[in-house]
């Protein structure tokens, strides 16, 4: 049965708040100062030019991440929300450092400060050092436990529920009355492990994956299905990477060569060794991908171009498509029909390229998402 | 010393608006008043999340954000602080309201008691403190209520927002935390003995509700419109409607409703600026107008009492274009 229509492909760009540039190391972590020439300050003169230019090229949304010293996602939402009248806010919150009732209150005021064009992405934390630094001492799968009842909790404050939750970790009266003019957020989720896949699974509307080749990424969508199954529940997917394109397949490969070669090699072993005390699977499953291979940018393409290089030196996402316009449509197209139905893109710096690629890449990817779903449906459910 | 007023955002009513709250902002700026004062908890709008949205539709109005520390870790407060001072170049003071007066903590799940909140906010504000202040990169903290190891790894260099802490909170912790002191709103007498017990480091703010009048009689009218006076006045008719006006008066020019609510300045303009110069002669620096919505309101005081405070000497000089 093929019956249902697939919603169009979610297509949506990122936010820089700890700052931009052209190189592999200017934003995300860790910031390893390299290129201090040229990179730019995530000040809101410069965050709105890229919210600005995401709306013009016509992307659906952009996420917003978190993390220490980055800007505050709900602040830089709520004035960022106040530049463009179209784009979404896929916001990064992170459960445990604040009250589940006071996070749905929060969402319900950039609900209306937004125009409803808030949803959330929920991470249950980062490295163990980052978490103590903020005075969370939970480990890494009673973090995502304690996430599980955040978003059970916080589920409940919006749809009303009057009676008071006492949890594990959390306790509410339940008397937070939210807005009725406030829609409630979608739930993106993140993680990779066990623990977080049964979270995910239970309660997540899209799950979010680093790109990883495409045989990985199968895999991993056929056992979370499974896994949502059991809650009587199915999921959307959606995939983090970054995008390196240019008109002929060379001038894509030897920019990314140009990019590997400016980096010094004891900077990939500090970067790689900080990344290794993250207690992430899905951090673990992106260092993988580079171990044991050369540090030529064709030595570092793990599938058809889908490049691992910029997991050397950036934590998260680390791997990026790499090729001509062409390539890269497909290589989305191949994701889109294992179901995958939203991308979250990024490039380097985040404003040209948001430009960029929305004039060169877009454009062919809404053809894209306008085939015929029944065609594809039988290869997107086997 | 001058005398520095915020106007109240409407926050807390039921179907509160996001382009009334800027506009009203907006009028604020342009009155020539010196801030907003940006309500939080339980059922108002996240003052933080207003706060932030009207960066990008003002320029240079102080920020005075209201944030229950009940609801978050200090630490992450400490970096949304910072992230606030950053988006709204410097324009932040923080409001840390005392959880025991209002029902915050039953709306969002807090079941300490008043020994232990009391200890549990001292730690709070240390660790705040330590955070926005700086001086140390990277500090370890282990009290009853938190730990934590490099705390402020990522703390960005940016100046600390002043902390207003309320009346009812310790004496001690405002004196070793606060810069200003929220006092209730209560007549000038007991404002003033309020001020000599707190007397030290810390300045004072106040609020007050605000019924302006073309004439004193017309200010009057429309107070005993807003809050008619419980008993029944005496005979005779004249007399009669004005001692009825006037018998919430409880200090000239101060109306106050019932026992313990806010009070209100009610009169004409040279008298409302008389009052408020008396306000500013017990101590109080900074006065907050609350509950008054309406922008002709906010244009009405920018334009008929500011000069007349300028006139005495009570206002600083702004320089145009500030920003």
């Amino acid at each position: 049965m093929s019956g249902e229509r697939r919603k169009p492909l979610e297509l949506n760009w990122f936010l820089p708040t700890n700052g931009d540039g052209h190189h592999l190391t200017s934003s995300g972590l860790p910031k390893v100062g390299l290129f201090q020439q040229g990179e730019r300050e995530p000040n809101l003169d410069y965050l709105r030019q890229i919210v600005r230019a995401a709306e013009l090229s016509g992307f659906d949304g952009i996420m917003v991440p978190t993390a220490s010293g980055f800007e505050d996602p709900w602040l830089i939402t709520a004035v960022l929300a106040q530049e463009v009248r179209r784009l979404r806010f896929l916001l990064t919150l992170r459960p445990g450092l604040e009250l589940p009732a006071w996070s749905a209150h929060r969402a319900a005021t950039l609900q209306l400060l937004s125009d409803n064009r808030l949803d959330l992405h929920v991470v249950s934390g980062s490295s163990r050092f980052e978490q103590r630094s903020l005075g969370d001492y939970l480990e890494h799968d009673e973090r995502y436990a304690r996430t599980g009842e955040f978003l059970q909790a916080f589920q409940a404050v919006w749809s009303g529920r009057r009676q008071p939750h006492h949890g594990r970790y959390y306790r509410c009266a339940g008397e937070t009355p939210i807005d009725p003019r406030a829609q409630m957020p979608a739930i993106y989720f993140g993680g990779a492990s066990s623990a977080a896949e049964q979270v995910g699974a239970a309660h997540a509307q899209t799950c979010l994956m680093w790109c990883e080749p495409p045989v990985m990424i199968a895999e991993r969508i056929q056992r979370m299905r499974e896994l949502a199954a059991v809650h009587g529940r199915t999921l959307r997917f959606g995939l983090r990477v970054h995008v390196f394109a240019a008109a002929t397949d060379d001038a894509a490969w030897s920019h990314v060569q140009r990019l590997l070669d400016e980096i010094p090699k004891d900077a990939i072993e500090r970067a790689q060794s900080q990344l290794a005390s993250y207690e992430s699977v899905g951090q673990s499953r992106q260092s993988g991908l580079v171990k044991g291979r050369g540090r030529q940018a064709r030595e570092l393409e793990v599938s058809a171009n889908l490049w691992a290089g910029v997991g050397l030196v950036r934590g998260g996402a680390g791997t990026a498509l790499v090729g001509s316009y062409q390539q890269v449509v497909e290589r989305i197209e191949e994701y889109y029909q294992l179901g995958i139905d939203c991308f979250i893109l990024s490039g380097f710096p985040h404003l040209e390229e948001a430009i960029h690629l929305g004039a060169e890449l877009l454009p062919q990817l809404r053809r894209l998402a306008s085939i015929d779903p029944g065609q594809s449906q039988d290869t997107y459910r086997s | 010393m001058a005398l520095e007023f915020s106007w109240q955002l409407p926050l807390c009513t039921p179907t509160p608006t996001p382009g009334q709250w800027i506009q009203l902002a907006q009028a604020v700026e342009y009155a020539g008043l010196d801030g907003l004062w940006i309500p939080g908890g339980a059922p108002c709008a996240d003052s933080l999340g207003v706060a932030a949205a009207l960066c990008a539709h003002t320029r240079h109005l102080h920020l005075n954000v209201s944030v229950p520390p009940e609801v978050v870790l200090p630490a992450a407060l400490a970096s949304t602080l910072q992230s606030l001072q950053s988006i709204s170049a410097n324009r932040v003071r923080l409001h840390l309201p005392d959880g025991d007066r209002d029902s915050l903590r039953q709306a969002f799940g807090e079941w300490l008691n008043r020994d232990q909140r009391n200890e549990r906010i001292g730690e709070y504000l240390e660790i705040l403190q330590r955070l926005l202040r700086g001086g140390d990169s990277g500090f370890n903290f282990s009290g009853r209520y938190f730990q934590l190891e490099n705390a402020g790894f990522a703390r960005r260099p940016l100046p600390a927002p002043p902390l207003i802490l309320d009346d009812s909170h310790d004496a001690r912790l405002i004196a070793s935390h606060a810069d200003l002191c929220l006092l209730r709103s209560a007549p000038p007498a007991w404002l003033e003995q309020e001020i000599l017990r707190l007397q030290g480091r810390t300045g004072f703010v106040c609020s007050f509700g605000l019924i302006l009048g073309a004439t004193e009689e017309l200010a009057w009218e429309v107070a005993a419109q807003r809050f008619p006076a419980p008993a029944e006045p005496p005979a005779s008719a004249a007399v009669r409607r004005l001692a009825r006006d006037r018998q919430l008066e409880v200090h000239p020019n101060l109306l106050q409703p019932g026992p313990g609510q806010p009070l209100y300045l009610v009169g004409n303009a040279q008298q409302i600026a008389t009052r408020l110069g008396e306000l500013h002669g017990l101590g109080i620096e900074h006065i907050v107008i609350q509950d008054q919505p309406a922008v002709a309101e906010v244009l009405r005081f920018g334009e008929r009492i500011l000069p007349l405070l300028r006139e005495q000497g009570l206002r600083k000089e702004r320089q145009r274009h500030e920003r």
